[in-house]
This record gives C-alpha cells, sequence and structure tokens, in this order.
C-alpha cells in the first residue's frame, strides 16, 4: 500500500464548524454531482444534530454527516476519506492486531460501545476522542473504535476481493458506502479492525463520524 | 405456519425501547383505534375489541434492527390480511403501498412509516398485541404494533393510530432526516443474535428463518 497521512483524531464539531462558516455546504466545487444534488434537494445545511447539545459539544467527534457530507468537508481540507484498506492498516498496525490496542478482550475501560448492543444508558453520548487512553493503533491515530463508526471512500460488496497496491471498490457513489469501527450503540464485534459495515451515502443518524486522509507519493502529501 | 421455538435470550437490546415519537404516556384502550382508510375498499375505524372478529395466532418470528441486533420473539396478535379484510379490503395489491401512522405525542408528533403492500401481504405481516405471552409493553408498541419481518424495525411503526392504502411510496419524516433507506430491506451482513449469544452473518436480503 502507498504511504499516506492519515488524522489522528476523528473530525470534531469544532474542526467541522469552520467547514460550515466557510460555506461548505454552498460551494459547489467541494461536491460530488450526486452528492450536490442530495443536498440541494434536502435543503441540508449543516449536521443532523448540529442543534442537538448531547451531541454538538466543540470537541466531540461530528456526527450526523451523510458520507456525501464527509466527503465534502474533506475536499475541503484537500484531503478525502480513507479507503477500507487504509483504515483497517491504521487501526490494526503492522502486527495485525484484533484491535488498535492489541489483542486483550474489550471492557467498557477501553472505548465507547454497548456491550451485547446494550448501551448502558438509553440516552447515550458521544466521547471526547483523548477519553479512552487504551484506544489508538501503532501508528499513534486514535478514537478508531467505538463512539462513532467512520465512513470510508469505497463502496460495500460482500467479501473483501480487491487487489492492487491501493485497493479501492467504487461501485456506485449512490450504493451504501464502508463504515468501519463500530459506534456506542454496536456491540464489541464491531470493535474488530477487520468488521464492516455498510450504509446508504444519505445516512445520518448519531452512529457515523469521519476521519480524513492524505496520500503522500514521491516523499510529498498530494 | 405457526411454529414455536422457545427464546434464550439474556438481556434485551435497549434500542427495543426506542421511540422516536414517544411512547405515549398512556393508552386508554377503551377509546384507541385504529382507522384503515385509503384505496382498495377499506374504510372502517376498528376498536381493540373489534379486532377480536379475526383469528389471532401467535408466531415465533426473527426481528432485525437496522443497528445490527436481532431477537426471535414469540409474536401474539393477527394477520395483517385478515384486518384489512374486516375493513373491507378487496385483496388488490398492485401499485399499493401501506402507510402506517402512530399514535405519537404531543411533543414528538407522530412517526410515520410507508411499505409495499403486496409484500407485506406475501411474507405474512401480523399486526401484534402481544410479545412472548404479555401484552405489548407501552415501549415496544402498545397496543397494536404492525411487523413486516422481511424489513427493517423502523419500517414497522409502533403504538399504531392508522393504516392508509395509497399508491404513494414515500419516506416518514424521521427516515428522511436520519436517512434510512425507503424500502428498508434487511442487507446482508453481520448481525447479533441477541437470543442466541452468537453473530450470524445474513447471506440473503429478507425475513431471516434459519436462525
Amino acid at each position: 500500500m502507498g504511504p499516506f497521512r492519515i488524522d489522528e483524531l476523528p473530525v470534531t464539531n469544532a474542526r467541522y464548524a469552520a467547514f460550515v462558516a466557510a460555506g461548505g455546504y454552498r460551494t459547489a466545487s467541494l461536491w460530488t454531482p450526486a452528492g450536490w444534488a442530495w443536498v440541494a434537494r434536502e435543503d441540508i445545511t449543516k449536521p443532523n444534530y448540529w442543534d442537538d447539545p448531547v451531541w454538538s459539544v466543540p470537541d466531540v467527534p461530528v456526527t450526523g454527516v451523510s458520507w456525501w457530507e464527509a466527503l465534502a468537508f474533506a475536499r475541503w481540507e484537500g484531503k478525502t476519506l480513507p479507503t477500507e484498506a487504509q483504515w483497517e492498516l491504521a487501526c490494526r498496525g503492522t502486527a495485525g492486531n484484533t484491535y488498535p490496542w492489541g489483542e486483550d478482550t474489550p471492557d467498557l475501560s477501553m472505548a465507547n460501545y454497548a456491550p451485547d448492543c446494550d448501551p448502558e444508558e438509553l440516552d447515550r453520548r458521544p466521547t471526547p476522542p483523548d477519553r479512552y487512553p487504551r484506544n489508538v493503533s501503532e501508528f499513534g491515530v486514535r478514537d478508531l473504535v467505538g463512539n462513532f463508526a467512520e465512513w470510508c471512500l469505497d463502496n460495500y460488496t460482500v467479501g473483501y476481493q480487491v487487489a492492487g497496491r491501493d485497493p479501492l471498490y467504487a461501485s456506485k457513489e449512490e450504493a451504501s458506502h464502508v463504515v468501519r469501527g463500530g459506534c456506542g450503540l454496536h456491540d464489541e464485534d464491531y470493535l474488530r479492525g477487520t468488521a464492516r459495515d455498510h450504509y446508504p451515502p444519505e445516512l445520518r443518524d448519531n452512529l457515523i463520524g469521519f476521519r480524513c486522509v492524505r496520500p503522500i507519493r514521491d516523499g510529498a502529501l498530494v | 405456519m405457526s411454529v414455536i421455538v422457545p427464546t434464550r435470550r439474556r438481556r434485551k437490546p435497549s434500542s427495543l425501547r426506542y421511540y422516536q415519537d414517544g411512547p405515549p404516556a398512556a393508552v386508554d384502550i377503551g377509546t384507541w383505534s385504529l382507522t384503515i382508510t385509503g384505496a382498495a375498499g377499506v374504510d372502517r375505524v376498528l376498536s381493540f375489541v373489534d379486532l377480536e372478529q379475526v383469528p389471532s395466532l401467535v408466531e415465533s418470528r426473527r426481528y432485525v434492527c437496522v443497528c445490527n441486533w436481532s431477537v426471535r420473539e414469540l409474536w401474539g396478535g393477527y394477520l395483517l390480511a385478515d384486518v384489512l379484510r374486516l375493513a373491507g379490503w378487496d385483496g388488490s395489491t398492485a401499485g399499493l403501498y401501506l402507510k402506517q401512522t402512530s399514535i405519537g405525542t404531543p411533543e414528538k408528533g407522530v412517526y410515520e412509516s410507508t411499505i409495499p403492500l403486496g409484500d407485506a401481504i406475501d411474507r405474512r405481516a401480523i399486526l401484534a398485541t402481544r410479545i412472548d405471552g404479555e401484552p405489548l409493553p407501552l415501549e415496544r408498541g402498545y397496543p397494536l404494533r404492525l411487523l413486516d419481518f422481511g424489513l427493517y424495525g423502523y419500517k414497522s411503526v409502533k403504538g399504531l393510530a392508522r393504516l392508509e392504502i395509497t399508491t404513494s411510496f414515500e419516506l416518514g419524516k424521521w427516515e428522511r432526516k436520519a436517512g434510512y433507506a425507503l424500502d428498508g430491506q434487511i442487507m446482508p451482513k453481520r448481525y447479533r443474535m441477541c437470543d442466541l449469544d452468537r453473530h450470524e452473518f445474513l447471506i440473503r436480503p429478507g425475513e431471516v428463518t434459519e436462525f
């Protein structure tokens, strides 16, 4: 796989606010044609939970953003979304760990998740990316699992059989896209670095956030 | 079809209690009614007692949540098709959909979801009044919940107040806001089978009958 830089932390509400303030939702060049048509049709100008005091705390990851909003934000920062392969490498490290922290069985001191799909409180809450000191991978990437699943660039396909140096499965933009890492409503199984999930690109529920990547070619960021 | 499979559930996922529009503080079963209206001949307001004219059933069916868990439970109630016939349904399904509307609450309004009528009939959708031998709790949809087991739970409205046979297939307000798919079909992916205490990968879309 080619080298890449990946965000140490998921995109927070504070970071996303700069995109909103800069007119990201009004700048067509940041969006794919399908994404621009969708955001116009649905008259969307901010994340789904932007006015909810529980989910809009500045230092927690932004949620309620569709795949299209996540990609537009990444483009605004001169980046893109990680491929499944990039996300998985960032999580599992060179040793191919089961979890970012290694092989230890998850417990509630390690990540924001729902044992047996049963959150401790029905009114669950997001957590800051540094809330769980062990939730960090070999490369220093934090909060990869739990809290919010993270959008990836790839479409979903049953089984993963994509080959090549920088594999990417792209079938149709409007089809389901992969999310990785599980969230506060998903169980420990989704914390595995290999666990795959998928949702339609329009999904804006408080299950999903994202982080960005920037490939490196010939020693320079592209 | 009425095969009873004992459940071995240890814990109920909290999201069984998720209720976007409620639950209502209370439902007076003496005044509650189900309005069935729209196309294909239906036009009737049914009380809870009226429903007892329809043969009752108890079936073991697997419910799947869009949040990646599933549970098999014993659902008691009535076949949707039987209740629609009681309301005058002529049996037609071509190009028709069933819009469900909940009782709702003054604070949050009502929840709406629409499903293809023919598919629901073919899949033996039910109108449930009981779960595991007990009346539905308020948080699970008392007094009546529609369940189409080929679809994710968000397509099956709790605390039902109204059914409308329509030619429009449209997202409900919450479905549109949250970005969930209009068809709500159970998708191939890995789910926690809460009653079996294990995970399974579901390969085929539609109702889960193999677990």
